[in-house]
């Protein structure tokens, strides 16, 4: 576990990515065990988390353990990023994406 | 404060003496060159597929200083359950391609997942662009597989996510209870198809052909399935819905009669698109329908650039698991040979 990324669960998504949101930006990823994008693009999340020291936190949410949200939030495809800012889902990308790509979509709302 | 410290900082690099300087551009000439250096490669293998991390075991064990560059775990890793291959009945392709990863990192292959770019033909290999990266082989497998077909139709990305689907292992357990279709016709839907069964309320399996070419113990266990309905004849020409898939309209190829069907998802399993782009603007030989020209050997015609996979001309076209390991496996060999040659 890294310094900026975290694990969320039902209890405490509230706490950990709509508060946290309203003072720094929180990537929300979506995931589960059985799905191989997710297993490709989790490393990479992290990795970039911590390059980004702080700037973004990373919150990752197994919808497998935590159905709660993946039903609020009407996920039906995984792996699912959505970024919130402000306590809202302001942007978000289905699909593993290579992690050039995933920084310019991070870095277009951390301007 | 910030500005100030950075002022501070410029004045006094101004103030470094000629002989700092030399020496500072030497520490920076020899990083240059380790990096360098360790971005070369004796074989560089593009794809972490079966093929490609079956090639990079084989290579690694020769002892090759090998690369593996890939975006994901390939077409097998989206396989819901895989029965034939032999020794591990019974496994999922995420089970299975995780495994033979760990098996390539362990005889000693580097891994890294990224886009590839471009490949260019240098002198003495290959220089390989990633999207964050260079890297230079000596030899080239190239096993990048295929990209899924899409279905075509104009407002089909607005409904990915929020009711297709082209990853039945990823997201067949959002549609329990729902009603979904599979379309396609071979081995692929047919294993959707059973998979969805398992969490779906009903599943269609449409097909534009009057009958499936899946394998025959799979067409056995659609028709044993209560659930799925087999639609034969048939095309999507139209998708429905508000902010999510709410219907499809079908056609009838033999008629042209249309009708529609409400639905919660679709999974789209038209088999897919050889990803040989790259390889082509190399020069490349490509045949007609997109792969790449293999010898017996996985040579292709330009000398140390070999192929394996679903990539390839080779093993009659057989897209299967086995015959993916075997070909990375000779293209491993033939690369060594190659490599052991200059």
């Amino acid at each position: 576990m890294g310094k900026f990324s975290f694990d969320v669960d039902d209890e405490n998504f509230d706490k950990e990515v709509i508060e946290k949101s309203k003072k720094v930006p929180v990537v929300v990823d979506f995931w589960a065990s059985w799905c191989m994008p997710c297993l490709i693009l989790k490393p990479t999340l992290e990795k970039i988390a911590e390059e980004y020291k702080g700037r973004f936190l990373l919150a990752k949410a197994n919808i497998d353990e935590n159905q709660k949200m993946s039903e609020k939030f009407n996920i039906t495809s995984v792996p699912n990023v959505k970024l919130f800012i402000n306590g809202k889902v302001v942007d978000e990308f289905i699909g593993a994406m290579p992690e050039l790509k995933i920084k310019t979509w991070i870095d277009e709302h951390l301007k | 404060m910030k500005l100030q410290k950075l002022i501070g900082m410029s004045s006094k690099s101004k103030s470094k003496d000629k002989n700092y300087k030399k020496s500072e551009r030497k520490v920076k000439k020899a990083k240059r060159e380790k990096k360098i250096e360790d971005k070369n490669y004796d074989l560089l293998i593009l794809g972490s597929g079966v093929a490609g991390l079956s090639a990079g075991i084989y290579a690694a064990r020769y002892k090759l200083k090998t690369l593996i560059i890939g975006k994901d775990m390939g077409m097998a890793a989206e396989a819901p359950e895989i029965e034939n291959y032999p020794g591990i009945y019974g496994v999922s392709g995420v089970q299975l391609v995780k495994k033979i990863t760990e098996h390539a990192r362990e005889m000693g292959a580097e891994i890294i997942y990224d886009e590839i770019e471009n490949i260019e033909k240098i002198e003495g290999g290959f220089k390989v662009k990633t999207s964050t990266n260079e890297f230079f082989g000596k030899a080239i497998i190239y096993a990048l597989g295929g990209m899924k077909r899409k279905l075509g139709l104009e407002n089909e990305n607005n409904f990915i996510g929020k009711g297709i689907s082209y990853c039945a292992t990823c997201d067949s357990r959002f549609f329990k209870d729902k009603i979904v279709a599979v379309l396609g016709g071979a081995n692929s839907a047919a294993t959707t198809s059973l998979l969805l069964s398992k969490y779906a309320k009903k599943v269609y399996l449409i097909h534009r052909r009057e009958s499936l070419r899946a394998d025959p113990t799979l067409i056995e266990k659609l028709k044993e399935a209560k659930n799925i309905e087999i639609i034969f004849n048939h095309v999507v020409k139209e998708l429905k819905g508000d902010k999510r898939l709410e219907a499809v309209i079908l056609e009838n190829v033999a008629t042209g009669e249309k009708r529609e069907i409400k639905l919660d998802g679709i999974f789209v399993e038209f088999g897919y698109v050889p990803n040989s782009f790259l390889a082509e603007k190399i020069g490349v030989e490509i045949c007609e329908d997109g792969r790449i020209k293999v010898n017996e050997d996985m040579s292709t015609n330009i000398e140390g650039f070999f192929a394996a996979g679903d990539i390839t001309s080779g093993s009659n076209r057989l897209d299967q698991i086995i015959t993916a390991a075997a070909e990375g496996a000779i293209a491993a060999n033939s690369a060594y040979k190659y490599l052991s040659k200059k």
